[in-house]
């Protein structure tokens, strides 16, 4: 008679992560904009292509919102560990020292970066289209409910988005945060015709009878709303920028 | 690279956050889920999660309570392969249900990748066992286009002074996701919190670093440091740290 062998303990099954998109948030000095344009566009996009770094899915400035003047991209990568590659071996080249020292004149143009690393979230295929876009982009920084985050992504799914596309926006990324910020946070980024008809759906989604039950209805289930104190920056796409819908490549 | 990551603990939370850090890090994974703890191998180390290199409570900084933790990766392929998957673990999920009854742990974590910067290495400590005492933890925005000249006023001025005053460097390390960067991030450990507080006080007036921001001040426009957020931090004592946080530096020292 033999004795079984012990049962391995169950693990939790294996994870494939390989998407993410690095949101690049610049604080310029102010008045130090315009030419950081021709330093971007004229050196660090062709620089970024002999390093791998990959053509941004867009590019823009913006003037309203916590970190204005603001200049920000977006890039996709598929492993963490080129990205990091890529961007100390862009960082060594001599050629982007001497562009940036030709445009700085010993003052610098930017104060701070904020660099975080999102994934996609799970509800941003349900918003994906090709229809083409409006001038003015909202990102939205979502601080949410951290005990439960897939509560917050359904939410924006079933409540807050389409509240918003009914009103003309289209979304054009919803993201979780992964690295470089609190962990597991909603970013959108929405499209709009114009600054105007996003000003009236953002009046119209802060007071809604429909959208403020919901959020009374999370509190009382959750004892806080799943969505507060959200940072909106309002930004302009780029010419040599500019996103295609749904930040698809290409 | 240096995965740091500070959790805000939900207000009156803080020993179950703890006891539930120890039993995933620290102590023996149990036979069955929610059972007690066993002798072998850390539920962590099932999922080949490295011990961190310090786990410490807050005692001063923002967001408090806070409780931090320091994990080093080989390569975020192997961080993103092993920790997230831990995260559905059934272990951690029964453990942090008894200990929580489904109320808010903590209401939010914010995680940062580092690299050391050089002047780590060079002002090291040989290595030794654990660190006790109080630990700072000193997070310094950098003028941007001066980080070459903040780094080595740490070396040459700032960390020689703090020293003197009795502080050990535990790290040193640049941010490279996160906030507010060109961001230094300083982790330092005093013998007590007196001894802390007089270390900075005598290093604010000693003549060598006044000297020095005055110079920043004519090259830059200001001392190349902006204001800091401190932290002082207390290391727990299921994981304290060794000296230079354990780092042997390619085995040189």
């Amino acid at each position: 008679m033999t004795t079984a062998p012990l049962a391995p303990p169950p693990l939790a099954p294996p994870v494939q992560i390989d998407d993410f998109y690095e949101l690049r948030l610049y604080q310029m000095v102010p008045g130090r904009m315009p030419a950081f344009h021709d330093l971007m566009q004229g050196a660090a996009l062709p620089l970024f292509a002999r390093h791998g770094i990959p053509r941004p899915l867009g590019i823009w400035e913006g003037h309203t919102g916590p970190l204005s003047p603001l200049y920000a991209y977006v890039l996709r990568w598929r492993s963490l560990d080129a990205r990091m590659a890529a961007w100390k071996s862009f960082y060594a080249d001599p050629d982007w020292s001497a562009a940036v020292a030709a445009s700085y004149q010993g003052r610098p143009r930017v104060e701070r970066s904020h660099i975080f690393i999102l994934r996609p979230s799970p509800v941003w295929d349900r918003f994906r289209d090709d229809a083409p876009l409006g001038g003015t982009h909202v990102l939205a920084l979502h601080d949410t409910l951290n005990n439960d985050p897939n509560l917050v992504h359904q939410a924006l799914a079933e409540t807050d988005l389409p509240f918003l596309e009914a009103r003309g926006g289209r979304v054009l990324g919803v993201f979780a945060t992964w690295f470089g910020t609190r962990m597991n946070q909603a970013v959108t980024l929405t499209a709009w015709e114009d600054a105007d008809h996003w000003v009236a759906a953002s009046r119209a989604h802060q007071t809604d009878p429909g959208i403020l039950a919901t959020r009374d209805a999370e509190r009382g289930t959750h004892g806080r709303p799943l969505l507060r104190g959200t940072d909106v920056h309002v930004l302009r796409p780029i010419a040599y920028g500019m996103p295609n819908p749904g930040l698809r490549e290409g | 690279m240096f995965e740091f990551r500070f959790y805000a603990v939900a207000s009156g939370r803080m020993a179950s956050e703890l006891a539930l850090v120890h039993d995933m890090a620290a102590a023996g994974a149990p036979e069955v889920p929610g059972g007690p703890p066993g002798a072998g191998e850390t539920l962590w180390h099932r999922y080949g999660v490295p011990g961190p290199l310090g786990s410490w409570i807050a005692h001063s900084g923002r967001q408090m309570p806070g409780f931090l933790y320091i994990i080093k990766w080989d390569s975020l392929a192997q961080r993103d392969a092993n920790f997230p998957r831990f995260w559905t673990d059934p272990f951690w999920r029964a453990r942090r249900a008894q200990l929580t009854d489904g109320m808010t742990l903590v209401d939010s974590i914010e995680t940062w990748l580092m690299d050391p910067l050089p002047a780590w290495e060079r002002l090291a400590e040989p290595a030794g066992g654990p660190v006790g005492g109080v630990h700072e933890l000193r997070l310094l925005p950098v003028v941007n286009g001066a980080q070459a000249q903040a780094a080595a006023a740490l070396e040459q001025a700032d960390l020689p002074a703090l020293m003197a005053q009795g502080a050990r460097l535990l790290g040193l390390w640049e941010v490279v996701i996160g906030p507010n960067r060109p961001q230094f991030v300083l982790m330092l450990a005093w013998p007590d919190a007196a001894t802390q507080a007089r270390g900075w006080a005598a290093a604010d007036a000693d003549p060598a670093i006044i000297a020095r921001r005055e110079d920043e001040t004519v090259r830059h426009g200001r001392p190349v440091y902006g204001v800091a957020d401190s932290w002082l931090m207390e290391p727990m004592a299921f994981n304290m740290p060794a000296a230079n946080l354990g780092q042997t530096f390619g085995g040189a020292k």
